[in-house]
């Protein structure tokens, strides 16, 4: 065998940057010079999570045994990354990440202590330390890690992520009547952290530089105040929801803007007009219908809006022209109107229950990139009016190029209630692309539901993926009926071109079938058909067109007229 | 057009918006060393061939997630010898996708290989005494069980 070429140390730096904790640690043993690579590397990763795991089930089963090793390991390991760390070869460390069980005691407390001072003084300019505690009841936060003052002072530090930490008590902060802390950072992160209103507001007032700050799960928090922080581009926020809180922000150059499970509780102080907001994203956030007045002016560049699960509001009326990419998710019943021209793509999910409407001021553009996925939690819902309601979405996003997802989560129910796709015309919507799957779906029910969905729309492209596995064979033969010899337009003669047509777009089917471990193990494409379309294009294409040309003209009379003089009371 | 030269000789015809995804080659051509063609004396014509593929690709299907996807990981489904030659050759030709890529391939590889079966596969020699390896091993108890 030949000897590979030799590998500088560079490059199995950035090997070793995508390694885990454990894989770091094994790849010491491999030569000298990945064992050197290793202690000039400058991110270094530790972690203890196999002996968690092994030390939690011990407990759990009072395996006394199974704990004392857990115990010697532990302390193997804490013997270890203090080795490591004194024995760093390299300038100095760049990204540092524990990932560490912390007992709640002192003596692990000032192991830790131990550890994070020799890390600052190897000058970690990246620190992750992410504690993890067994102590996993309510006022847990008396277990938390006090962070040391080494960490605080330390000048080096310009990335600081910390989970299931407390800060020291304030006196500790200052030192002489000025801060101690945290000058240099420019990114904090805090999961879980216990910190009171106070201590919050005197850490933020430390940190000029700050230009990135998540704040989630911390508890102790009332009121969050973020001001006076020039340089703040970034602010994520996420709070318990049946907490409240009261929060304001005037960070004049901030740009993206994340706030996720503020429950009704919480009133906003300030959500000032901000020139320089590029992006916001609500998560299961409470909010009015009032929230959305007057964007235009308050951001004038917004470009990217994220509202999902939001609950609050019934009506939202918004007008942007900034806007270019939403992102919107409903549960509850609502009514979106929008005003915003210049959308580039939009991802909307939308529940089969409630059917959300969405419309828009004035037609999108056509290079508009649409994508609608319609979740359905119980299949009871879908009627005739369902499709109604499907059609009339599909045309509000008329003519971007829409595709439509329907994920099916439980079967299609025998119960479900539609009988029948609605008996007056249609104006099918025409979309690039139906993206369906479903699961142990009766077949007949289900070729009804296609119907009804081919009368909503006309794909172009068609793709199934058939989750039940062993139902290869009846499935293949059923959707070759279906895609290749339907004659159903015989049935409905009243309106057979409408039928028949959805055959003409539809350039492309797939179906694709899974085994039960939900691996794909199989696609039917449905190629030989694509000849027999083009065939029937041509056929068809001259005599009928005039005919649907004619449907479309009038399209809005005809539906509501149609709608009264069918009977029909959906 | 840009004009490359591999070490054993063989030239390559590449434009230049695609080229300069190569920093190395970017600085080389804005400090106009770039006259007739580009030597590169560290790659070899079968390697730089296939880091042409992987630049010519990314800047076609620029936009294309999906289809970038999957090119990448077909891409990176070669031999040692040759992966290693193409991390060389990202490395000195200083093109950060193909690094990373390359890399992260290598380091998914190891996280599946004990050891023995990395130093084979990878042609490691160990130079550690037995005692030194016991020793190492030792220390890092933790990791190996």
């Amino acid at each position: 065998m030949e000897q590979s070429r030799y590998l500088p140390e560079g490059i199995i730096h950035r090997i070793l940057r995508f390694l885990g904790a454990t894989d770091q640690a094994r790849v010491c043993v491999l030569s000298k010079d990945w064992l050197h690579a290793w202690q000039t590397c400058p991110a270094l990763t530790f972690s203890d999570q196999p002996l968690r795991c092994l030390f939690q089930q011990a407990l759990g089963r009072g395996d006394e045994e199974c704990e004392k090793y857990c115990r010697q390991g532990r302390l193997k390991f804490q013997d270890h990354v203090k080795r490591a760390l004194l024995n760093y070869k390299g300038e100095h460390i760049q990204e540092l990440t524990l990932d560490i069980y912390h007992i709640g005691d002192e003596d692990s407390a000032a192991t830790l202590d131990k550890l994070l001072e020799i890390a600052m003084e190897k000058g970690v300019k990246q620190l992750k330390l992410l504690i993890h505690t067994y102590h996993c009841i309510k006022n847990s936060a008396e277990y938390y890690y006090v962070l040391p003052i080494s960490i605080l002072r330390a000048h080096s530090l310009t990335d600081l992520e910390i989970e299931r930490c407390r800060f020291p008590a304030c006196n500790q902060l200052f030192n002489g009547g000025k801060f101690l802390v945290f000058n240099n950072i420019k990114s904090l992160s805090l999961t879980c952290v216990y910190i009171e209103d106070e201590k919050f507001q005197l850490l933020l007032s430390a940190c000029p530089l700050i230009h990135n700050l998540d704040v989630k799960l911390c508890e102790g928090l009332t009121r969050i105040k973020v001001v006076n922080l020039p340089r703040l581009k970034k602010l994520d926020m996420r709070h318990e929801i049946r907490k409240s809180l009261i929060f304001a922000v005037d960070a004049p150059s901030l740009e993206s803007l994340s706030i996720s499970y503020f429950g009704r509780t919480w009133s906003v102080l300030q959500l000032p007009a901000s020139q320089n907001l590029r992006e916001l994203m609500l998560f299961n956030t409470y909010i009015t219908n009032a929230f959305f007045n007057d964007w235009t002016s308050l951001f004038p560049r917004l470009e990217i809006l994220g509202l999902k699960h939001c609950h609050g509001f019934q009506n939202i009326n918004l007008r942007s022209h900034s806007l270019k990419h939403i992102r919107f998710s409903f549960t509850a019943e609502s009514l979106v109107e929008l005003d915003a021209p210049n959308i580039i793509d939009m991802k909307i999910r939308v529940s089969a229950e409630t059917m959300q409407k969405v419309s828009f001021k004035g037609a999108l553009p056509r290079q508009c990139v649409s994508d609608l996925c319609i979740i359905p939690c119980y299949w009871s819902s879908i009627d005739v009016s369902w499709f109604m309601k499907l059609n009339e979405l599909l045309s509000n996003l008329n003519p971007s190029k829409i595709s439509l997802r329907i994920c099916c989560a439980s079967p299609l129910s025998k119960h479900a209630s539609f009988e029948g796709i609605p008996t007056f015309d249609a104006h099918p919507v025409d979309i690039e692309h139906l993206d369906l799957t479903e699961s142990r779906a009766d077949l007949p029910r289900y070729l009804t539901f296609l119907d009804g969905l081919f009368w909503a729309c006309h794909p172009k492209h068609f793709v199934l993926h058939w989750l039940t596995p062993l139902a290869y064979l009846p499935v293949k033969i059923f959707f070759y009926k279906k895609f290749i010899t339907d004659q159903r337009s015989r049935v409905f003669s009243n309106w057979t071109h409408t039928l028949s047509f959805w055959q003409h777009y539809l350039k492309k089917t797939e179906i694709h079938f899974y085994d039960t471990t939900g691996k794909k193990c199989g696609q039917q494409d449905y190629l030989h058909w694509q000849k027999v379309s083009k065939i029937i294009l041509h056929l068809d294409w001259s005599a009928s067109s005039n005919l649907w040309n004619a449907k479309i003209a009038e399209p809005l009379k005809r539906k509501s007229s149609s709608v009264k003089n069918s009977g029909y009371s959906g | 057009m840009i004009v490359l030269n591999s070490s054993d000789g063989a030239t390559f015809e590449v434009e230049e918006s695609v080229a300069v995804q190569s920093q190395t080659i970017k600085h080389m051509i804005e400090d106009n060393c770039a006259d007739t063609s580009i030597p590169l004396p560290n790659v070899n014509g079968v390697t730089l061939a296939r880091v042409l593929e992987y630049i010519k690709k990314h800047a076609e299907a620029k936009d294309d997630e999906e289809g970038l996807k999957s090119f990448d990981a077909e891409f990176v489904k070669v031999d040692q010898a040759s992966l290693f030659e193409i991390i060389l050759a990202a490395n000195y030709l200083d093109i950060k996708g193909l690094l990373d890529l390359t890399c992260q391939t290598v380091a998914d590889q190891i996280k599946d290989l004990t050891v023995e079966e990395v130093r084979a596969i990878f042609n490691i020699m160990n130079d550690f005494t037995p005692e030194e390896e016991a020793k190492l091993r030792n220390d890092h108890a933790w990791a190996f069980e």
